[in-house]
């Protein structure tokens, strides 16, 4: 099994943050393939919100197309570690 | 229950301003001729907005003047052209009641209330312009104000006709207004309901909703009175059907049973078939999920794929918000006076998903005798407004 | 590396009451009455108001390309009424009025009428408004007789005054007599 990187494991531990600011019922260890809404149980009004609070952390834009494919944390982070 | 022809609620003007333009008449032979007015604004894109391109009306400096009132200059302009349309004096004019459906009030008073700047809220605040219509047109009557979003201009004119119908008023001036919104063009583009380039509703490939702006006002009367001041009647106004969700605050429910009730509630209301309906005035935003549960309402209520005719016009001159009920009324009641169906400007490739009859070009319907005008808002509030041709 | 600093214009939940915290007060108090109304017909002079302004507020600070968008749909007048249709899973119409005792006095009328028509058998008429110190104001009374609603908002229209329609409501129920009447009447709550 890989070791994951400290990019990762910082980026992980900030989408854990951010995803319990817009649901505080989730754990702090929010497993990182959940889908958002069918597991998490996210709303698509909690989706947009936690998009955007990830694009304003990390200062970048997910376009209209991109955002609907970010089902998962660990997607979330791929996306923000390869367009920072 | 139809009631007999001269207690009826009749439309004897109308007035409006939208990105298409102030002249009723040519705003609907611009539809009929695939005439969109969404553009790219500059001002939007100098200032970051995600997405710049928006239904406008062109200011030659008469709403501009001061961005905090510009909800109320577009107002009586409308008005005004409403009770010169309908011959209106001042005598019927004190008694009138006003009936006005907004969504976000003056948005630019909000807008500068952020920045510190001493603004009056109670000033820009929804009920502002029912004021102003009294004031301006010294009405003496009921004030209502609707603030139930993108349905309000169809609660402003179901209520007014209501009023007439049960005795308490004679004329009523009824519409909704909302001058164009930073918020709005900033908060939808924000939970990603809006589409960067054009509407197209009920398209395959719809990407989201525009935004316009825009006020229309239809001066109603008792058809007794209005006849016996030689008044042209231009359609009737049948009930309005409403209906609650009770689901999300954003998102409609996916089978479209609020909707649904809604449209049978005006059917049953006003005491028509569902085959006598012969055109669908939708509301038609363009989004993926509220075409698609309109959709279904339309087919539950009226057949998979059997039902009347579908137009949305939002693709024409954008989501006018507080005023597109009342703007699409409007063009719903030219609709009955030309017999002709005008068609959803901004389609290209229809979802074949969609179980209903998208109009694409402008369809001729010499018996076109009722229509639907619907409208369903955030908060899952869903209404439709049966308007009938007047003859 | 990412900023991780929360700033107060995130989404303030446990800090200042914003519409969405007002909201879910409202319908969480009405929810605990089980009432099951047919039709809502909610009057207020403030909805939506103070989350435009904080919203903007908020959009100004980010950058309009990082904007939150959670208070948006807070922003519209209606916003109440769909937190409280939704507690009381009200089906049937639902009305907001903007304003005052005209708000009032129309929800009244709405409720009445359709009370008569018998579109509904029972009606939540319900008064919401926020202070500009964020302090909610809630008064409401189930219907069930279209003359006893018209009744209510001839009595508020007889107080000519130009208070806030949950002033104005608590004020009728505290004088209206019927037993019938099922009445909540509150004048603030801390959320």
């Amino acid at each position: 099994m890989n070791q994951p990187t400290t990019l990762t494991d910082d980026v992980i531990d900030v989408l854990r943050v951010e995803i319990r600011n817009v649901k505080a019922t989730l754990p702090p260890d929010t497993a990182t393939d959940a889908l958002l809404m069918t597991d998490l149980g996210l709303d698509s009004l909690d989706v947009v919100e936690f998009v955007a609070r990830v694009e304003e952390v990390y200062r970048i834009s997910v376009s209209d197309e991109d955002w609907q494919q970010l089902t998962t944390l660990q997607q979330i982070a791929h996306y923000v570690r390869t367009h920072r | 229950m139809t009631r007999p022809d001269d207690d009826r609620v009749v439309v004897t003007g109308i007035g409006l301003v939208c990105a298409l333009g102030t002249d009723p008449d040519q705003v609907f032979t611009r539809i009929l001729d695939g005439e969109f007015a969404a553009r790219e604004w500059p001002d939007l894109v100098a200032d970051g907005f995600p997405i710049t391109v928006a239904n406008r009306v062109e200011d030659a400096g008469e709403y501009g003047r001061r961005p905090a009132r510009r909800g109320r200059a577009l107002t009586v302009h409308a008005v005004g052209n409403a009770i010169a349309d309908a011959g209106l004096g001042a005598a019927h004019l004190k008694n009138a009641g006003v009936y006005v459906g907004s969504t976000m009030g003056e948005s630019a008073g909000f807008e500068a209330a952020a920045a510190n700047s001493a603004t009056d809220l109670d000033d820009a605040t929804a009920d502002t312009f029912a004021a102003e219509i009294a004031r301006e047109f010294g009405t003496n009557g009921t004030l209502r104000t609707y603030g139930t979003a993108c349905a309000a201009g169809n609660y402003a004119i179901g209520s007014a006709a209501r009023a007439i119908a049960s005795g308490r008023i004679d004329v009523a001036i009824a519409g909704g207004v909302d001058a164009f919104s930073r918020i709005a063009m900033l908060g939808f583009a924000r939970v990603r309901a809006m589409s960067p380039d054009r509407c197209r509703p009920f398209d395959r490939n719809r990407r989201g909703m525009q935004l316009g702006e825009g006020a229309a006002f239809l001066v109603l009367e008792r058809e007794r009175s209005a006849a016996r001041r030689g008044a042209r009647r231009r359609a009737v106004i049948g009930s309005l059907g409403l209906s609650g969700d009770a689901h999300h605050p954003t998102a409609p429910r996916p089978d479209g049973s609020g909707s649904a009730t809604a449209l049978r509630s005006a059917l049953l209301a006003t005491g028509v078939r569902a085959n006598e309906i012969g055109w669908i005035n939708a509301h038609g935003t363009g989004t993926a999920a509220s075409d698609a549960a309109e959709s279904a309402a339309v087919a539950t209520v009226f057949g998979d794929r059997t039902g009347p005719p579908v137009s949305s016009l939002k693709g024409a001159f954008g989501h006018c918000m507080g005023a597109a009920a009342a703007v699409e009324a409007a063009m719903t009641v030219l609709a009955l006076e030309r017999h002709v169906i005008p068609p959803t400007v901004g389609v290209l490739d229809v979802d074949d998903q969609l179980p209903i009859d998208v109009v694409v070009e402008p369809r001729p319907a010499p018996d076109l005798r009722w229509a639907l005008n619907c409208g369903n808002a955030f908060g899952g509030l869903n209404s439709a407004l049966l308007i009938g041709a007047a003859s | 590396m990412p900023r991780r600093d929360l700033r107060r214009t995130r989404t303030p939940r446990g800090e200042a009451a914003t519409e969405i915290d007002a909201s879910t007060w409202f319908a969480d108090e009405l929810g605990a009455l089980n009432w099951r109304p047919d039709g809502l017909y909610v009057a207020t002079s403030t909805a939506g108001r103070l989350e435009a302004v904080e919203f903007w507020r908020a959009a100004a600070e980010t950058g309009f390309a990082f904007a939150n968008p959670r208070l948006f749909p807070w922003t519209l007048a209606n916003s109440p009424t769909g937190s409280i249709a939704k507690a009381l899973d009200v089906r049937g119409p639902t009305y907001t009025l903007v304003g005052r005792a005209d708000a009032l006095v129309g929800a009244f009328d709405h409720a009445s009428d359709d009370l008569a028509r018998e579109l509904v058998s029972s009606a939540a008429v319900v008064a919401v408004d926020v202070a500009d110190d964020r302090t909610p104001s809630l008064a409401a009374v189930l219907v069930t007789s279209p003359v006893l609603a018209c009744q209510l908002g001839i009595m508020v229209e007889d107080l000519e005054g130009r208070g806030r329609p949950s002033d104005l409501l608590s004020h009728v129920l505290a004088h209206a007599r019927s037993a019938a009447v099922e009445r909540r009447s509150l004048h603030s709550g801390n959320v």
